[in-house]
């Protein structure tokens, strides 16, 4: 279980990087998928308990550390992104690449909104232009895109993490 | 109520979290050092990563840019080459242009100075055969160009016209064997005939010895026979022989003309109403030096 944590911290900075350099030079119109999206939408569908939550929490906190602006809307952002996988995982079958990537465009639709709403809240601003719409729009269909892909990638490090250890454990416990 | 947070342990934290998330975002804004704490942290994990993107990147993109550079140095260069081989051909049609309004500016010149009237034409082909010393020049009797009308160069004598059809004329040289002027020396008014040889010098025959020719003397046409202009320029005496016999100096001359590389000429059709008199070589380059300017 520890090994299978440093890996997801491992995916989270990597997806920080990968979010904060690689992507930007990319991607057209300066839009990238957003990796906190899907790693909170891994943990949506993988860890469903206070525990997976905390650690959507988390990687949003990371995220607004990244940013260094302000502290709580991606984190917010992440948290509302965990609770809809949740609540759609548990009506809709979402393994299927299509449904994931489509529930991952409608998260960071999601996402996207909560981080306005905070910053409205507190800042006021008017941020509901073509653009940033736009803005919204392709980022969600770039992160709808290769969440599926992502997730499989994380899934498949994880599992094999996890069958290590308990291969390991296994011969542990045998030569005892 | 025991059962009930446990049941719905997951919502009510994510319900916690997304308050604290607010709490969080008050407390960035009332104190903007918050962000900044765990920023400092967290860049000093992305910065090296980020540093490495930009230099692989730069590196990348300064490959790509000299590439593409390299391309557009390459098609810069074929371009200044086509201009240059275009440039280069312009220059020598203005050179060409430029000797030709030479050329043609002696010619008129000829005119202005004698009274003469004529054709101006452009050589168009020589005889080729070694026999004979002739050329070809592209204006004919449809510009009343007849046969036995004198040629010339603007300075000197080139030669006679003696076939003429529509759109060209042959022009008999005066260095042909069966060419003959009569002549006279400028300076001591020596006469002889002056005859072609068939090579790139004149014959001055029929002097006599008690005449005084030497070598620079000016030859000039002396307008018997009614063909060559009097007063034209022939050539320049070159070598004086006095044998021991005979009556005679034998003479050679040189054609003032290079006849090896005539391009236009100007074929005399009609003669001055009033005759001109005869210019000496100092009045002769001044005029022309006035001409040009």
């Amino acid at each position: 279980m520890f090994r299978a944590v440093v890996i997801f911290a491992f995916a989270c900075l990597a997806g920080l990087i990968v979010q904060a350099t690689l992507v930007h030079s990319i991607s057209p119109y300066a839009v990238a998928p957003d990796f906190i999206v899907i790693l909170a939408l891994y943990l949506g569908l993988r860890v469903q308990s206070p525990a997976g939550v905390l650690g959507a929490f988390l990687l949003g906190v990371a995220g607004d550390f990244a940013s260094a602006q302000f502290v709580g809307p991606t984190a917010a952002g992440a948290v509302v992104v965990y609770g809809l996988t949740v609540i759609v995982s548990s009506k809709i079958y979402a393994e299927h690449p299509f449904t994931m990537g489509l529930l991952a465009l409608f998260c960071s639709i999601a996402d996207s909104l909560t981080y306005m709403l905070m910053l409205a809240v507190y800042i006021d601003v008017d941020m509901l232009t073509a653009e940033v719409l736009r803005g919204i729009g392709l980022e969600a269909l770039l992160t709808a895109l290769i969440a599926p892909v992502v997730v499989k990638l994380l899934e498949a490090s994880v599992r094999s993490s996890i069958t290590q250890t308990k291969y390991n454990n296994d011969s542990l416990r045998r030569a005892r | 109520m025991a059962d009930f947070i446990r049941r719905h342990s997951l919502f009510l934290t994510a319900l916690g979290l997304i308050a604290a998330s607010f709490q969080l975002m008050s407390a960035s804004i009332e104190d903007t050092a918050l962000p900044r704490i765990g920023g400092r942290v967290l860049h000093s994990a992305l910065a090296p990563a980020q540093e490495l993107h930009h230099k692989s990147l730069s590196s990348v993109k300064d490959v790509w840019h000299q590439y593409v550079w390299l391309i557009g140095v390459q098609k810069e260069r074929d371009e200044l080459k086509r201009r240059l081989k275009l440039l280069e051909a312009q220059n020598s049609r203005l050179l060409e242009y430029e000797h030709e309004n030479n050329r043609l500016r002696r010619l008129l010149f000829f005119k202005r100075r004698t009274g003469y009237d004529g054709v101006t034409a452009t050589v168009v082909g020589r005889d080729p055969s070694h026999w004979e010393r002739t050329i070809t020049v592209d204006k004919g009797n449809e510009l009343a160009v007849e046969e036995e009308m004198p040629v010339v160069d603007g300075e000197a004598i080139v030669g006679q016209t003696t076939v003429v059809s529509p759109g060209s004329a042959k022009v008999l040289l005066i260095t042909d064997k069966s060419s003959a002027i009569d002549a006279i020396v400028q300076r001591s008014r020596a006469t002889g005939v002056i005859e072609g040889t068939g090579s790139d010098t004149l014959r001055f025959r029929y002097v006599l010895k008690e005449m005084s020719v030497q070598p620079g003397d000016r030859v000039i046409a002396s307008g018997l026979g009614g063909i060559y202009p009097k007063g034209t320029l022939i050539g320049v005496v070159v070598d004086v022989t006095t044998p021991n016999s005979g009556l005679f100096h034998e003479v050679t001359v040189k054609p003032s003309v290079d006849l090896r590389r005539l391009e236009n000429v100007l074929i005399v059709t009609s003669e001055p109403e009033s005759p001109v008199p005869e210019q000496s070589d100092e009045q002769q380059s001044s005029e022309q030096g006035d001409e040009t300017a």
